[in-house]
């Protein structure tokens, strides 16, 4: 790990300056502290998941409130952990780094080594950062719950009450034609008389899952497109670097050979870029007719928003 | 949604006003903060100089964006809509900024005064509505300013059946204008209703049915509310204490009402008035201070919740 | 020692979101219900022919408002 340091050390053994054992202590503690605090995440966010997870099996609050209040608290903590990274980084390699770079002459033939300080430094946090974001992502999967349950139990709950009621005036039964999302009145067929339905609370909750339940069941077409979307620079990157490997090559048959590499590889580009918008637009028709088979009367509204999405596309 | 919505929230202090209006009406004030800027008079309403008319400024900035664009375009360039909607605002900025010689905050105003004319859509504190807009018929009578009262009375924590009582709503109308207004606001690309909500919201709008509905505010609280409208430092702390609860795991919300006596619809109207200003008064110096400001209380309450859990799980890493 | 930092933060985390109150008040898990609402005034019923907003026979105020199309109600529900 310290390794940059070492072979530096062995080259310049005798002429090295004194600041450069300064700097290459500074990396070392940077190094151990990363270490440290990426355990204490690991640690933290391996004890608060299965917790996490419990809770929201546990919280019977309708908006999961306790589980959210426990979920904001552990997030706050891995934040917490990312700033004093954040806040040390800015004072003791960038400081540092700013200090050299001012008192050392680019003509130094040791001003890179302030450079390669901090490069090897940056890499660091930045695998630092890639961590924590892993442990961001993993804590927010917590939130996921299998909606397919939930909408089974208001389907099977639907089932049990529709020709549950009877009219409140003359008795006679009434029925429930469809999970009503808000209060509203239903007219008795025999005396006409208007009664109010309440509908459970549960199946209140059906407009509120609605989204995300369409949206699991179209994840695998989110995927393709996401797929798609990223080849283009993928490919870009491919391109580029036979690009660059063009310049020292003097060979004219393998020259030919990578052009028509890259010619292949700029065809699937464009190919991409052609793809991924239509892709794009086969997730979203799909993922909003899922959600107008689950919640039809909210389906007016859904179209005009489907239509601003593609505005926007 | 809400804590999305208004947490971000940053406002503008009272003094800015002032030198604002001033300098947006007869310009007095112009010269004494920056001295090189011409004396240019700027219309109320547009924000555009006086010495030239907003069909010259239109066309001047057509005519670059185009000459641009048709440049671009000669020499192989494929341009989007998006792009062609940058050419135009980059242009927009050149030349308000050169033909009014103006800092970047008063462009900034400029922008957002006309932001539904050059971008359809609608900035807090310069709201343009159109008569006939479909988005703002009333829903059962009930039109946005009655439906934000509403909402404002059950935020600050009546209870809804109270409201449709004082309203002559039974609740299942109630429930109808709670699903068509929100989905009105999702559908409308202008932000029209979800921006003249917030102004009404931080109007605390209220309608005659409703105004003997009152939410019980203590004593403190009161007090509290009135600072946190006038002292713009302490909304800032206010509002950095409730991000910082948040973080220990607290709500925010119910953390303020127990502590300061405000209730949520209060605070989130307090937050858009100081929003809707900096937005009318734009002065980027006051924003990243007050930023700041919220940013520095926000650590000191951290700092005080983490000691009521014992420190935070990494204290003892150190450098 | 360190096991225990972190399981103690977590502990104390949860405890204390368990123990506080929610804003607005807890949530109330009802079960679906059919309710009549009879003129307060004459007694009269309200049947579907009449509309949603007047008492047909007293003329009573049930709505204070002019119903328009929404989700489940329409304008016809309207009382002449």
């Amino acid at each position: 790990m310290f390794g940059l340091f070492n072979k530096k050390q062995k080259q310049h053994q005798e002429a090295l300056p004194e600041w450069h054992s300064e700097l290459g202590e500074s990396q070392q503690r940077w190094f151990t502290f990363l270490e440290k605090l990426e355990a204490k995440m690991e640690e933290f966010a391996a004890a608060a998941i299965p917790e996490l997870k419990q809770l929201l099996q546990e919280d019977d609050d309708l908006y999961k409130r306790t589980f959210h209040r426990v979920y904001s608290g552990v997030n706050g903590q891995i934040q917490n952990i990312r700033n004093k990274a954040r806040d040390t980084y800015e004072e003791k390699i960038i400081d540092v780094y700013h200090y050299y770079s001012s008192q050392i002459s680019v003509l130094s033939p040791y001003h890179n080594l302030v450079s390669d300080f901090r490069n090897v430094c940056s890499d660091r946090y930045n695998d630092f950062e890639d961590k924590s974001e892993y442990w961001r992502n993993e804590i927010e999967k917590t939130q996921e719950r299998d909606l397919e349950i939930e909408y089974q139990k208001i389907l099977s709950e639907f089932e049990a009450v529709k020709n549950k009621f009877n009219c409140t005036q003359c008795g006679g039964g009434l029925t429930i034609d469809r999970i009503f999302l808000i209060e509203t009145y239903i007219s008795c067929p025999y005396c006409k008389t208007q009664n109010t339905f309440s509908p459970s609370t549960q199946a209140r909750n059906l407009q509120n899952i609605a989204r995300n339940l369409a949206e699991q069941r179209t994840a695998h077409l989110k995927k393709d497109f996401e797929v798609e979307n990223s080849k283009e620079r993928e490919l870009y990157h491919q391109i580029h670097e036979l690009e660059l490997s063009k310049i020292h090559q003097s060979d004219k048959k393998i020259l030919s050979e990578i052009q028509s590499k890259i010619a292949d590889l700029e065809e699937q580009r464009q190919s991409a870029i052609q793809n991924a918008p239509k892709l794009h637009q086969h997730y979203l028709r799909a993922m909003y007719d899922e959600w107008n088979k689950i919640t039809p009367d909210l389906k007016e509204h859904n179209e005009k928003m489907y239509q601003n999405q593609l505005r926007y596309l | 949604m809400f804590k999305k919505l208004f947490g971000s929230l940053t406002g503008d202090n009272k003094p800015e006003n002032q030198n604002y209006e001033a300098q947006s009406t007869n310009n007095d004030n112009q010269t004494d903060y920056e001295d090189t800027y011409q004396e240019v008079e700027y219309d109320p309403e547009t924000l555009h100089g006086t010495h030239y008319s907003v069909e010259d400024f239109d066309n001047e900035v057509a005519e670059r964006a185009e000459a641009w664009i048709a440049d671009e375009r000669a020499s192989g360039e494929n341009l989007d809509e998006k792009d062609i909607q940058n050419i135009y605002f980059n242009y927009r900025r050149a030349v308000y900024t050169e033909w009014n010689n103006c800092d970047s905050d008063q462009m900034i105003r400029f922008e957002h005064a006309n932001s539904l004319k050059y971008t359809g859509v609608q900035t807090s504190g310069f709201v343009k509505v159109e008569d006939n807009n479909p988005f703002l018929e009333p829903v059962h009578g009930v039109d946005l300013r009655t439906y934000t009262a509403m909402c404002l009375k059950i935020s600050a924590g009546i209870d809804y059946l109270e409201v449709c009582r004082a309203m002559g709503l039974e609740p299942a109308v109630w429930e109808e204008l709670n699903t068509i207004w929100p989905q009105r606001m999702g559908e409308d690309t202008s932000f029209t209703v979800t921006t003249l909500f917030g102004q009404y919201y931080a109007e605390n709008v209220t309608v005659p049915q409703l105004e003997n509905l009152n939410a019980e505010v203590s004593e403190e609280g009161a007090a509290n509310l009135e600072r946190m409208k006038t002292d713009r430092y302490f909304y800032e702390e206010l509002a950095g204490a409730r991000q910082a609860a948040y973080e220990y795991g607290i709500d925010g919300a119910q953390w303020i009402l127990d502590n300061f006596g405000i209730n949520l619809a209060d605070f989130q109207s307090v937050a858009m008035q100081w929003m809707t200003e900096q937005n009318q008064n734009w002065n980027s110096e006051d924003i990243i201070r007050f930023s700041d400001y919220q940013q520095e209380k926000q650590k000191e309450y951290a700092a005080k919740f983490a000691a009521e859990q014992g420190g935070n799980v990494a204290d003892d890493v150190n450098f | 020692m360190e096991e225990k930092k972190v399981n103690s933060f977590l502990d104390k985390l949860k405890e204390k979101a368990k123990s506080q109150s929610h804003y607005g008040g807890d949530s109330e898990i009802t079960e679906a219900k059919m309710q009549l609402k009879d003129c307060p005034n004459c007694g009269a019923g309200r049947a579907k022919q009449d509309g949603l907003t007047h008492c047909a026979y007293c003329g009573f105020e049930f709505l204070s408002v002019k119903l328009t199309d929404g989700v489940y109600i329409k304008k016809e529900d309207n009382s002449l």
